[in-house]
């Protein structure tokens, strides 16, 4: 409820500041705002629905499993390539990284797996950012940001030896 | 800058279901067709149910996210944007991008809406680039409410400093990279790319400055 609560202010905010602007935009915006529902809302339903079928074919305990205990530059290049692929939200994703840490995983490999699992992970890219944003920003994003989870992973490993 | 809504081609009916509505429709399809082929026909249904629930949770927040977003569109100075966060904003575009990002809380749904109105009014792909990732690495939302409880102090700050400079580097890679400026991948997207450089070059040619043309 609070995120509806708190969405519903903000658009609140926006049409009574575009009812006071100087050039009366409140139409303009109302016109906008009609042609994104229109385009976006069909592409996001269809999108969450395929998002989930790939969930339940690919479930997180899978995908974590194959991290197990790994740690040093082995558990960031697992971390790596399977971070991606990890479905869900932090709800699911960060009592996994609670039970890998238990299970042994280092810490490098740990924040690898978070960072590509938030940069990377598949379902807000087909949910989101390719509905709204288009197929050419998605690829654009993903090829700019595959370099990210090793460098958060080595960064990491300087900063244990650093701390230690 | 009172500007009619982009692109206006084609009717309203073609515009919701162009190329890339029948992408998803074929992703969609396949998608539940793998889940009944690999996981049987009752995680069908239960993937199928546990969708339903989460599309009545998000359609109200959708629908109000694409109101923040179209009168965020119109509201936003389009030369502010191309000054701060433009393809000319340089590095410090990226910075302004990734600090923005950090303090954005709330989930994909909160934020996208602002992604979506940025771009419209000419911010640069590596600055919106920058946001998303920083947005999703550094949202000090997520900290507070996961990291610190579960993970404990260090692990937090340690995570956070490991990826300080993520945001600079994906932007910065994302504006090196070839191509159109995104968002090309339909007709009435192709529509407003003509808009945007026929804005371009509005200096240049005064007479590509007409409002009569249109795409079919």
């Amino acid at each position: 409820m609070g995120s509806l609560i708190f969405m519903a202010l903000m658009a609140l905010t926006l049409m009574a500041l575009a009812w006071r602007h100087p050039k009366k935009l409140l139409t303009p915006g109302l016109n906008a705002s009609f042609e994104l529902i229109m385009q976006n809302a069909p592409r996001v339903a269809l999108a969450l629905l395929a998002a989930g079928f790939l969930g339940q074919i690919l479930p997180q305990d899978t995908i974590s499993h194959l991290l197990g205990g790994e740690s040093g530059m082995r558990g960031i290049l697992i971390a790596w390539a399977i971070g991606g692929f990890t479905p869900g939200g932090p709800i699911i994703t960060f009592p996994v990284i609670v039970a890998l840490s238990k299970a042994g995983a280092g810490t490098p490999a740990l924040v690898t797996y978070l960072t590509a699992w938030s940069v990377l992970g598949f379902q807000r890219v087909i949910m989101f950012e390719w509905p709204m944003m288009g197929r050419r920003f998605v690829i654009n994003r993903l090829i700019a940001a595959s370099c990210l989870p090793p460098i958060s992973g080595i960064i990491t490993l300087l900063l244990e030896k650093i701390w230690n | 800058m009172a500007k009619e809504p982009r692109h206006k081609s084609g009717s309203l009916l073609s515009r919701m279901f162009d190329r890339t509505f029948w992408m998803f429709v074929g992703m969609t399809v396949i998608a539940a067709a793998g889940c009944w082929w690999l996981k049987g026909y009752d995680a069908l249904i239960e993937a199928f149910h546990d969708d339903l629930e989460l599309l009545v949770y998000i359609s109200p927040r959708i629908l109000l996210a694409m109101l923040v977003a179209g009168f965020a569109q119109v509201l936003l100075p389009r030369d502010k944007v191309a000054h701060w966060v433009g393809e000319q904003s340089g590095w410090r575009g990226l910075v302004i991008a990734t600090v923005a990002g950090a303090l954005t809380p709330g989930g994909p749904i909160a934020s996208f809406p602002f992604v979506v109105a940025l771009y419209m009014a000419g911010a640069d792909r590596g600055a919106l680039v920058a946001y998303l990732t920083s947005w999703a690495l550094l949202g000090f939302q997520r900290v507070m409410v996961w990291e610190i409880p579960l993970m404990g102090m260090d692990f937090a700050v340690m995570r956070s400093l490991a990826n300080l400079p993520l945001p600079l580097i994906a932007g910065y890679i994302a504006r090196m990279l070839p191509g159109l400026p995104a968002r090309t991948d339909t007709p009435e997207e192709e529509g407003r790319l003509e808009e945007a450089v026929k804005e371009a070059s509005e200096e240049q040619a005064a007479t590509l400055n007409g409002e009569g043309e249109r795409r079919g």
